[in-house]
C-alpha cells in the first residue's frame, strides 16, 4: 500500500512570509531577477532615509502577461535552470543563471504589502502593469510581540482541505492592467517592481528604529555625507563596531548589496596582478547596479590591497580546480597582518557571482586552530555547480549536499596544505632572517663589546627572564614577550643589549623599559 | 498638491531666467566646472540644468563634483529622500538647517566646502524682513554669514543669485515686509544720497525729487530693487568685496492665488584689490563700493529690469522650455522606463 505524503499550507505560509534574514537579502533575490533577465543596469530607489517607497527597476528582457500570470500562479515552479549559461543580446558577455526557484515575489512580499510590477518585453507594444496585495499576511501586534499574521485562517484550512485537488496556497490578489506603448518604445525592454507600502518591520530595520525595542541608543547620522561609494565604504570601515550594535543602518544595506551582487571589482592594482583572472572573472558581468544615485561596486575600498602598514603578505590563488565530480572552482586568500573591515576578514563563496552569505571567519568550518591567522585571511571563492546545495534563501548552505563537502574537503585540503603552511613557511624564514641580521651586527660590534662578550638568542621558557648572562655570552630569551626575534624588533633588541653588556644599564631595568615600550605601543 | 517650490522648479517662467539670468552670469566666471552653493529644494531643477550644460560635473561616480545643498528646516527625512530621488547623482554634500545657523554652529562639513564660485540663494517662498517675525531674516543672516566665508578663503570672483518674495506690506493681511524693514531699506537709500553725491545726482536723475518715502508708495519694484541691493552691498563690502555688475528680473505668479512677486538678483562679485582710500588716479569716479549702487540705479533708468508675468509669458516660455523642464524632471538616476500611450 502507498499513502500519498502531503505538505501542510501552514508550512507554505511560513515560507511565503518570509525567507530572507534581512532586508538586503529579499533585495538581492531581486537583483539576481534582473541579473537572469540579461539587464545590464539596474537602479534602486529606496527612498532613504524615509523609506516610504522602494522601487528597483531593470534593464532586463522584461515579460509578457503571459509569462508573468506563470510566475505568479506558480510561485516556485520556475522554468529557470541554475547555471544556464547565456550571451547578454548584441554581446558576446557570457552570463550564468543564478536564480531557479523563481520565488522573487515573495522577496516582494515581505517587503511590503502593495507592491505594482510594470514589464515589457522587446520587439512589442504592450505591457503590463501588476497591482498586488499581500495584504492577507498582516503584522499584528499581540501581547508585545510583532508577528507576521494571515488574516484568514479558513484560507489556510481550506487549502489544507483541498490539497490533493491543488496544492496551491493563495497569498494574494493581483490585479491586471494592460498597457499599450508608442511604436518609438518599441525596442525598450524593462522591469519596474514599485514596493508601494514598505512593510512596518521592513522600514524599522532600515531605519534602526529597533533602539526603541531594545533600548538601545538611537541610530547615527553619518558624520559624513556619503555622496559616493567610496566615502559610505571608508565610514562603515570607520564605523563598523557601531554598525554590529546596529548603527548606520542604512550604510549597512549599501555594503551588503555590493558584497552580494555580481558587480564589478573597484579599480584595484592588486587586480591587475596577483588577481587579474578573478578581475576578469567578475567584471564580465557587466552588470550595474545604483542603489540611491550611487554607483555602487566589490566592497573593497582604495587601498585595502595596497596599505603599506599592513601589506599583503601572502597571496594564494587557484584557477579552475575540480572540487566534485568535474564542478569548478577557483579563488583567492590574502594574508596580512590587519584585515579591516573586519567583516571581510574570512572566505566568502560565490556562485555566478553572487555572494552566498557573508564572509565565513570559520572557513567553512575549518576543524583545526589557527589562533589569529582566520582573522588575518581574506578571500573569495567562485564556485560552479553549487546552486543545488543552496538553502531556499540562497544565502546559506544545506550540509549534507554532496557538493558542498566536496567542496569544503577541497577548501580544507587547501587551507591545510598550502595555506597555513606556506604562512607558517613565511613566519619561520622571517624569523630566520631576523636572526641572520643580528648574527651580523653582534659580528660587526662585537670587538666594542665589554670583556669580549658577545649575545645570542635561546629558549629560556616563558617564566624567565628577557635576558640572562652566562660565561661570556648575553643570553635573550626568545620565549619572553620582547624576546622574539621578529624584523621589527631586531633592531632595539640589538641597541638594548649592547647597553646591557656594556653595563650601562641593568639586564633588569632594560626589561623593565622594553616592557613598558611595548605597553605603550600596544595602548 | 506640489509644493510652491515645487512649483517654481518646473515653472517656465523661472527656467527663462535660469537660461537668461543665472546662466548669463555663470558665463562671466569662464570657469567650468564650477564650485555651487544651492538651497536645495525639490525637484533639483537648477542642479540638473547646470549639469546638462556643462556648468557642473557629473563625475563617473554619479556625485555632482562640487555642489553642495542646503535644505531648510522640516520634513528632514523627506526632503532629504527627495533630494536623492529626483538627482541623476548625489550632491557632493547635503545639509538641513539654516545657512547661517549651521556656519556659526561650527559644522566643518559646510564650511570646509567654502570657497562657491555660484552661491543660488534662492528663497522663492521667503521675504526677507518678513512682517511676521520680529528678528533679522534668516535669509539676511545665510547671506551674511556666507559672504564672511568667501571672504576668509579669499576667493577673488564669484556669482552670487538672490531670490525673496517681494510682497507689498500689508498690515490688514499681516503680509509681506515689516515696516521696520522697509523704514531700514528707506534709510539706506537716504542716507546713500546724504554721503555720496554721485548717487544723490543719479537719485535725482531718475526719480526727480521723489523723496525716498514716494518713490517707495510710486515706484515698488525701483525702491524694493535699490533697497536690497544696497543691502547686500553692504555685507559685501565690509569684506572687501564690491559688486561689478548686477542685473534684475521680476517674476510675477499671478496664476495661483495669492498672487506673489518675486526678485531676482543676480550678482558678479569680486573683490577690491586697490588702495582702500580714495586715490588720485580714482579722484572723481565712482568709489568700487558704490559701484552696485550706480549699476542698479542706470537699470533703472534705462528699463533694464525685467519683468515677467505667468498671465503674460507663460504660454509663450511654456512653449520654449516644456518639454525640456519635463525631461529635465524626469531624468533621475533611476532608469526611465517608456510612458504608455493607453492602458486598459
Amino acid at each position: 500500500m502507498e499513502i500519498p505524503i502531503y505538505v501542510s499550507a501552514r508550512i507554505l505560509r511560513h515560507i511565503s512570509r518570509g525567507i530572507y534574514r534581512t532586508p538586503a537579502g529579499a533585495l538581492k533575490e531581486l537583483i539576481s531577477n534582473a541579473y537572469d533577465a540579461g539587464a545590464t543596469k539596474i537602479t534602486i530607489n529606496t527612498g532613504y532615509p524615509a523609506f516610504e517607497k522602494i522601487t528597483i527597476t531593470d534593464t532586463g528582457k522584461g515579460m509578457d502577461l503571459d509569462e508573468f500570470e506563470k510566475i505568479i500562479g506558480n510561485i516556485g515552479l520556475s522554468s529557470k535552470v541554475a547555471g544556464t549559461v547565456f550571451n547578454l543580446p548584441d554581446s558576446n558577455v557570457a552570463r550564468t543563471t543564478i536564480g531557479h526557484y523563481g520565488i522573487g515575489i515573495l522577496a516582494i512580499g515581505q517587503l511590503c504589502s502593495k507592491a505594482k510590477i510594470t514589464s515589457k518585453n522587446t520587439g512589442s507594444l504592450e505591457g503590463f502593469e501588476a497591482t498586488i496585495d499581500f495584504e492577507q499576511f498582516e503584522i499584528e501586534d499581540k501581547d508585545g510581540i510583532t508577528r507576521s499574521k494571515i488574516k484568514d485562517e479558513k484560507i489556510i484550512e481550506e487549502a489544507d482541505s483541498k490539497a490533493e485537488k491543488d496544492n496551491k496556497l493563495p497569498i494574494g490578489k493581483c490585479k491586471i492592467k494592460h498597457l499599450k506603448y508608442s511604436d518609438k518604445d518599441k525596442d525598450t525592454h524593462f522591469t519596474k517592481v514599485e514596493l508601494e507600502q514598505v512593510r512596518d518591520v521592513i522600514h524599522q530595520k532600515l531605519s534602526g528604529a529597533f533602539h526603541e525595542t531594545y533600548k538601545t541608543p538611537p541610530p547615527k547620522v553619518p558624520k559624513k555625507y556619503s555622496a559616493n561609494f567610496e566615502q559610505l565604504l571608508k565610514l562603515f570601515r570607520e564605523y563598523e563596531d557601531d554598525i554590529k550594535r546596529g548603527q548606520y543602518p542604512y550604510e549597512k544595506l549599501c555594503w551588503e548589496l555590493a558584497m552580494y551582487s555580481p558587480l564589478k571589482y573597484p579599480s584595484l592594482n592588486v587586480f591587475d596582478s596577483n588577481l587579474a583572472p578573478f578581475k576578469a572573472l567578475a567584471n564580465s558581468h557587466n552588470f550595474e547596479v545604483v542603489v540611491d544615485g550611487m554607483k555602487i561596486h566589490k566592497p573593497f575600498e582604495k587601498g585595502f590591497f595596497e596599505d603599506k602598514e599592513y601589506p599583503v603578505r601572502e597571496f594564494f590563488v587557484w584557477k579552475d580546480e575540480e572540487y566534485y565530480k568535474d564542478k569548478k572552482v577557483s579563488g583567492y586568500l590574502i594574508y596580512r597582518q590587519r584585515i579591516r573591515p573586519k567583516c571581510m576578514q574570512g572566505i566568502l563563496v560565490r556562485e555566478a557571482g553572487v555572494a552566498i552569505g557573508m564572509y565565513d571567519l570559520t572557513f567553512l568550518e575549518y576543524p583545526y586552530h589557527e589562533a589569529t591567522k582566520f582573522e588575518q585571511l581574506t578571500g573569495e571563492l567562485f564556485v560552479e555547480g553549487l546552486s543545488g546545495a543552496l538553502n531556499i534563501d540562497r544565502n546559506s548552505f544545506n550540509e549534507t549536499d554532496d557538493s558542498y563537502l566536496g567542496l569544503v574537503k577541497w577548501f580544507h585540503d587547501k587551507l591545510h596544505n598550502e595555506v597555513f603552511r606556506g604562512i607558517k613557511r613565511d613566519q619561520t624564514a622571517k624569523r630566520e632572517n631576523a636572526l641572520e641580521s643580528f648574527t651580523k651586527l653582534n659580528n660587526q660590534y662585537s670587538k666594542m663589546f665589554k670583556d669580549g662578550y658577545s649575545i645570542a638568542f635561546k629558549d629560556l621558557g616563558k617564566e624567565k627572564t628577557l635576558f640572562h648572562k652566562e660565561g661570556k655570552v648575553l643570553y635573550i630569551n626568545k620565549n619572553h614577550p620582547q624576546g622574539k626575534p621578529a624584523k621589527s624588533a631586531i633592531d632595539t633588541l640589538f641597541l638594548a643589549s649592547f647597553l646591557v653588556v656594556s653595563d650601562i644599564v641593568s639586564s633588569r631595568k632594560m626589561e623593565e623599559i622594553l616592557n613598558n615600550i611595548a605597553e605603550v605601543k600596544n595602548k | 498638491m506640489p509644493s510652491i517650490d515645487e512649483l517654481m522648479a518646473t515653472c517656465p517662467l523661472k527656467q527663462h531666467i535660469r537660461k537668461n539670468l543665472w546662466e548669463t552670469y555663470i558665463l562671466k566666471l569662464a570657469k567650468k566646472p564650477i564650485k555651487y552653493l544651492t538651497l536645495y529644494s525639490p525637484p533639483l531643477i537648477d542642479v540638473k540644468h547646470f549639469a546638462r550644460e556643462g556648468y557642473i560635473n557629473l563625475s563617473d561616480k554619479m556625485e555632482y563634483s562640487g555642489v553642495v545643498g542646503v535644505t531648510l528646516p522640516g520634513d528632514n527625512e523627506r526632503a532629504h529622500a527627495r533630494a536623492i530621488s529626483e538627482g541623476k547623482g548625489r550632491l557632493r554634500l547635503l545639509k538641513t538647517g539654516y545657512i547661517h545657523e549651521l556656519i556659526t554652529n561650527g559644522d566643518k562639513e559646510l564650511t570646509e566646502q567654502f570657497p562657491f564660485d555660484v552661491i543660488n540663494l534662492d528663497y522663492c517662498n521667503h521675504i526677507f524682513g518678513d512682517i511676521n517675525t520680529d528678528d533679522l531674516s534668516d535669509n539676511l543672516q545665510d547671506i551674511e554669514q556666507i559672504i564672511k566665508c568667501q571672504a576668509k578663503k579669499n576667493i577673488p570672483q564669484f556669482v552670487i543669485f538672490i531670490t525673496t518674495r517681494t510682497d507689498k506690506h500689508s498690515s490688514a493681511n499681516n503680509t509681506g515686509f515689516a515696516q521696520t524693514f522697509i523704514d531700514a531699506l528707506g534709510n539706506k537709500i537716504q542716507r546713500n544720497i546724504d554721503l555720496d553725491a554721485g548717487f544723490k545726482n543719479k537719485y535725482h536723475e531718475i526719480f526727480n525729487n521723489l523723496t525716498v518715502q514716494q518713490v517707495h508708495t510710486q515706484r515698488y519694484t525701483d525702491f524694493i530693487s535699490v533697497g536690497i541691493v544696497k543691502l547686500v552691498l553692504m555685507g559685501l563690502t565690509d569684506k572687501g568685496y564690491y559688486i561689478d555688475d548686477l542685473d534684475i528680473s521680476f517674476l510675477k505668479r499671478d496664476d495661483h492665488q495669492p498672487t506673489r512677486e518675486l526678485l531676482h538678483l543676480a550678482l558678479s562679485v569680486s573683490r577690491y584689490t586697490g588702495h582702500q582710500g580714495q586715490t588720485l588716479r580714482q579722484y572723481g569716479r565712482v568709489s568700487y563700493s558704490e559701484k552696485g549702487s550706480t549699476i542698479v540705479l542706470d537699470k533703472v533708468k534705462n528699463n533694464k529690469i525685467v519683468f515677467l508675468s505667468e498671465s503674460a509669458d507663460k504660454t509663450e516660455l511654456e512653449r520654449i522650455y516644456g518639454n525640456y523642464l519635463k525631461d529635465l524632471s524626469e531624468d533621475t538616476f533611476e532608469i526611465r522606463t517608456p510612458k504608455p500611450v493607453s492602458e486598459s
